[in-house]
């Protein structure tokens, strides 16, 4: 018994779903609601089979009834949304209509903070000129952060007060070039990489200072790179970047103890030069310093500074709306 | 620094249009910033790099227009008229005395006396070059110490002889607490470290910063002492530093002084002084020289090849000479193609090939290399990055903003949250900029809650927020911090929702990130999502935390924050060491396309059984084809005995090779049925 009740139970439950779905108009619908749930209806009739059952097995066959008539419930209930119709009064054409002038429900949107959407492009328009994204500490050493920059060690740069300093010779990284030197120790030439990330010095914050901000490192090291590879680099990207094939960029010359000939990077924008960042000549101690023979190899090394291609892109007016998280700000830029 | 063109013009004809000069100086490293009008004369603002002391005079860029315009630098004249004995008949060693007592922070010292000095008022001439960059007249020998400083780049300082105890001169380290009257009206306690010049009682000057108070030339001064002296740039540095003062001549020691500077300066401030007035200067001059610091520095070469390799332009050897002969270096020998060179003595900063090239580059102009593309390259695939992309991608698409804070945390606030992370220590910051960053985050949350925070007193009613970034832990046995890359994210809402719904929200994150990575717990049995029951700052009894064979990897929960209503919900995930463990392989896979069955099962259970255990239980029934098991719904309440709860659940089944049968699912359902029981006793809900 408990066996054939079962199957008739499916059978029931399918033939009444396909009997819903094949309901062309409220009518029809009705009289399979009829049929299968009303007094005389297929359920009804199952149900009253129930003191057939051994009493152990009623309590679970009931529910089972009970699902089913859940579901076939459910699919009437939306096969009349489906076809519009009421069980009582009929429907006029404009009760049925949807009110399409109504706002939509829009699903909570998110957003990438300006800087490192910014971040990504960079990186997305440098991996196409072939620079390979890697990795340094935030946390770094003195031989890394100065002496393998070729830093001196009585250098203004190392100064306590201009870095943050944790114990023993650790520091916060003050510029991204430590990678640099990291990826040179481990890794022979040729190398084409970038280093996006966050670099620290303890400068007074201001509309335009403070005291983390995120820089992007490249290096290239190899057979005959000269400063018109560098120059032809930097040109690429900022056309890229800025989508503008006509745009002004120069390179001022400058110094920075890693690098010679070194220089500024200066983007023409919006009636004025604007410092985008450093760059040169990979200096040949910093190339000794890790066993590369700077007669045979030569490189170009920049770094820039995230923040100000964002504030440029995004038309920021002051550095520090950046790091106070407001959503109201963030969500601006979804 | 300030600097007019018509004073350049003292030293080197220019006729070319003032933004011409301005755009050359920028373009070959002197970067001029802006300029000002000044009568009939102009102002340039320069910035000068720390590489070159000699821009940090007039004329010093006055050379290198010269090179850059090819005109000659005119001659200084260095001439005055010298008298044997003063007019008490006395010669210069017996009216002064000089004695250089520390040479490792002093290499040179000269000095020489003047009599029938008349300190009055200054000559037009000099104050308007003195005003044109902006320093106040003061008097005839204080305004041409300052125009030789500002001219040559090279400090002097003039001492009233009177006033000079003795007319001693000691170049001595200062005594431990010794005080110091500065003329700039400040004083000071001194100590060990300190160089300063004294006469035979007292500190009258700190070595290379400032001048003292009592012994300043003013207009009834009538005999002076001048010093043009070269001090070891370190130490004036560090001392200017710890005194917190600095000074013109600070500035040009600290960045080095042209060592053959100090006698030219000196003789030229007479030459002037004579010039300008009736003054007397007794013959002879006090002088001390380390030894070895007149040396004349090393030979460097330079190689046309390499200047093109390096600069990616061809120089001409004719004007490879014509720049470095211009700036000041004396060609010592070689041939065109690796010619050498002595480097003037202001040029301390050109030791080497590279140096040369530069000069030659700065002059030539970067500018004019043409433009060269590098071959195209393959870039290898960075399967981290890609992970962490999509994981923001996800955070983003389900309504979360991203932020961006700092490394550095305060130990206070979260310390138990901290602490759950990492045991050890928080590293500390030496000199934090702000009190509560004294140290490196161990937890993304606590940096993140104080946003959500900030943003709910202003009034922003939904707060969603999350943050990829790095997190700095100790380890026994690593010297440095170990970083790890964390995610964190945050829901925050006014009216928010009950505490479960809360919880499976912020908790259906993590599980989603799970998913991407394909550590699901469903399916992994090696990383489950525990009850925490110590404290790790979030609510008590509603915090959990994922677990990995014994690795915290993760926790989410509530946290009431000060001044905000409702708890806000939170979560933390180790993602970089998650993102180890996942093997995320996008290949097809064969899955099956026979019809699936799926069973609802309702059952009434003791309340204190957690999911994790029916799941586990689930699991271990070990059903054929049984292909998932989906949470539906809990209910507490009227309907069920107090101390139990009905729990809804779905569990689905499907073969690979054909449509299953129900009585073989029933007897699979029956069978899971009866393990609730015997563990659980569960029961169908009725």
């Amino acid at each position: 018994m408990s066996e054939g009740s079962q199957v008739d139970l499916d059978r029931i439950e399918a033939d009444a779903l396909q009997a819903i779905e094949q309901a062309s108009d409220g009518s029809s619908l009705e009289s399979v609601r009829v049929g299968i749930l009303g007094k005389k209806g297929t359920l009804k009739q199952v149900l009253r089979s129930l003191g057939a059952l051994p009493p152990e097995q009623r309590a679970s066959f009931g529910a089972r009834v009970n699902v089913v008539k859940e579901r076939v419930g459910t699919a009437l209930e939306e096969a009349k949304g489906r076809l519009g119709s009421g069980s009582k009064a009929a429907p006029t054409a404009a009760r049925r209509a949807t009110d399409v002038t109504l706002p939509g429900q829009m699903p909570q949107r998110g957003s990438r903070h300006p800087v490192h959407q910014v971040a990504s492009r960079m990186i997305r328009i440098f991996g196409n000129l072939g620079f390979q994204v890697v990795d340094g500490p935030e946390v770094e050493d003195e031989w890394h952060n100065f002496t393998g920059l070729n830093i001196p060690v009585d250098h203004i740069a190392r100064d306590p007060a201009e870095n943050f300093y944790l114990e023993d010779d650790l520091l916060m990284r003050s510029q991204t070039s430590t990678v640099q030197v990291r990826v040179m120790e481990s890794t022979p030439p040729p190398l084409r990489i970038i280093a996006p990330g966050k670099v620290f010095r303890p400068d007074t914050v201001d509309a335009t200072h403070s005291y983390m901000f995120n820089q992007l490192e490249g290096l290239v090291v190899d057979e005959g790179m000269t400063f018109g590879h560098l120059k032809a680099t930097l040109l690429t990207f900022f056309q890229q970047l800025l989508q503008d094939d006509a745009m002004k960029l120069r390179l001022r010359p400058s110094f920075f103890p890693f690098t010679e000939p070194s220089a500024e990077v200066d983007l023409y924008w919006r009636g004025g030069w604007m410092e985008m960042g450093g760059c040169g000549m990979v200096d040949p101690n910093v190339l000794q310093s890790v066993g590369i023979d700077p007669e045979r190899w030569t490189g170009f090394a920049f770094g820039l500074g995230i923040e100000r291609v964002t504030m440029a892109s995004f038309n920021i007016p002051d550095i520090r709306y950046l790091y106070e998280n407001d959503v109201r700000f963030l969500q601006q830029f979804s | 620094m300030k600097v007019s063109l018509d004073w350049l013009r003292d030293h080197v004809d220019i006729d070319q249009r003032v933004e011409d000069v301005a755009y050359k100086l920028t373009m070959c490293g002197l970067n001029c910033e802006g300029i000002e009008v000044h009568g009939d004369d102009h102002v340039f603002e320069l910035e000068v790099t720390s590489n070159r002391p000699d821009h940090l005079g007039h004329r010093g860029v006055a050379r290198e227009l010269a090179c850059l315009f090819d005109q000659p630098l005119k001659p200084l004249r260095l001439d005055y008229p010298e008298v044997e004995k003063d007019s008490a008949g006395k010669g210069l060693d017996e009216i002064s005395s000089i004695e250089v007592d520390d040479d490792d922070r002093c290499g040179r010292y000269t000095a020489r006396v003047a009599f029938d000095v008349d300190a009055s008022e200054s000559p037009q001439w000099l104050r308007k070059r003195l005003e044109s960059i902006g320093l106040r007249s003061i008097n005839l020998v204080v305004d041409l110490s300052n125009y030789v400083l500002m001219d040559l780049g090279q400090p002097l300082h003039a001492f009233d002889l009177d006033r000079l105890d003795g007319g001693e001169v000691i170049i001595r380290r200062a005594r431990y607490g010794e005080s110091f009257a500065a003329l700039d009206g400040s004083t000071h306690t001194l100590d060990s470290d300190d160089l300063v010049i004294a006469d035979g009682s007292r500190a009258v000057a700190v070595a290379g910063v400032m001048g003292g108070s009592e012994t300043e030339v003013v207009s009834t001064t009538r005999r002076i002492l001048l010093e043009s002296a070269w001090f070891d740039p370190v130490p004036v540095r560090n001392t200017s530093r710890r005194l917190g003062l600095a000074s013109d001549s600070s500035y040009r020691f600290e960045r080095r002084v042209d060592i053959d500077g100090a006698d030219i300066a000196s003789r030229r401030f007479f030459h002037l002084l004579c010039r300008e007035s009736d003054s007397k200067v007794l013959s002879g001059c006090w002088e001390a020289i380390r030894d070895g610091l007149l040396d004349p520095p090393a030979e460097v070469p330079i190689r046309l090849d390499r200047t093109e390799l390096i600069l990616g332009d061809a120089v001409p050897a004719a004007e490879l000479d014509q720049v470095l002969c211009a700036l000041g270096f004396q060609r010592s020998g070689g041939d065109d193609a690796r010619s050498l060179w002595c480097p003037p003595s202001w040029r301390a900063d050109c030791t080497r090939e590279i140096d040369l090239i530069e000069e030659v580059g700065r002059i030539h102009g970067l500018d004019r290399v043409p433009d060269r593309q590098m071959e195209v390259r393959v870039v290898p695939e960075d399967r981290e990055a890609l992970l962490v992309e999509r994981t923001k991608a996800l955070l983003e698409g389900t309504g979360h903003h991203e932020s961006l804070t700092f490394s550095f945390g305060s130990e206070g606030d979260h310390r138990d949250l901290e602490e759950w992370w990492c045991i050890g220590e928080p590293w500390v910051v030496r000199n934090p900029v702000r009190s509560n960053e004294g140290v490196l985050r161990r937890s993304l949350l606590p940096g993140i809650l104080s946003c959500v925070r900030g943003n709910r007193l202003h009034g922003v009613e939904s707060v969603r927020l999350f943050e990829v970034a790095r997190v700095f832990h100790r380890r026994v046995g690593i010297d440095r911090p170990v970083e790890k890359i964390h995610l964190a994210w945050v829901h925050s809402d006014a009216d928010g929702s009950g505490p479960s719904e809360a919880y499976r929200q912020v908790r259906g994150i993590a599980d989603a990130v799970l998913e991407l990575l394909r550590l699901g717990t469903e399916s992994s049995s090696s990383t489950t999502w525990n009850p925490i029951s110590t404290p790790c700052g979030l609510g008590v009894g509603s915090c959990a935390s994922l677990d990995h064979s014994g690795e915290r990897l993760g926790l989410v929960g509530s946290v009431s924050l000060d001044g905000v209503s409702g708890d806000s919900w939170c979560g933390e995930l180790d993602l970089g060491t998650l993102i180890g463990h996942s093997e995320v392989e996008h290949r097809y896979r064969e899955f099956s396309r026979q019809p699936g069955v799926r069973r609802d099962l309702n059952i009434v259970i003791e309340d204190s059984v957690l999911w994790r255990d029916i799941a586990s239980e689930v699991d271990a029934a070990e059903m054929a084809n049984f292909e998932a098991l989906n949470f539906l719904d809990v209910y507490r309440g009227k309907q069920v005995a107090k101390g139990q709860k009905s729990v809804t659940f779905s569990v689905a089944f499907r073969a690979p090779d054909r449509t299953l049968t129900h009585e073989e699912v029933d007897v699979a359902i029956g069978g899971l049925m009866q393990r609730l029981e015997n563990r659980f006793e569960a029961q169908l809900r009725t």
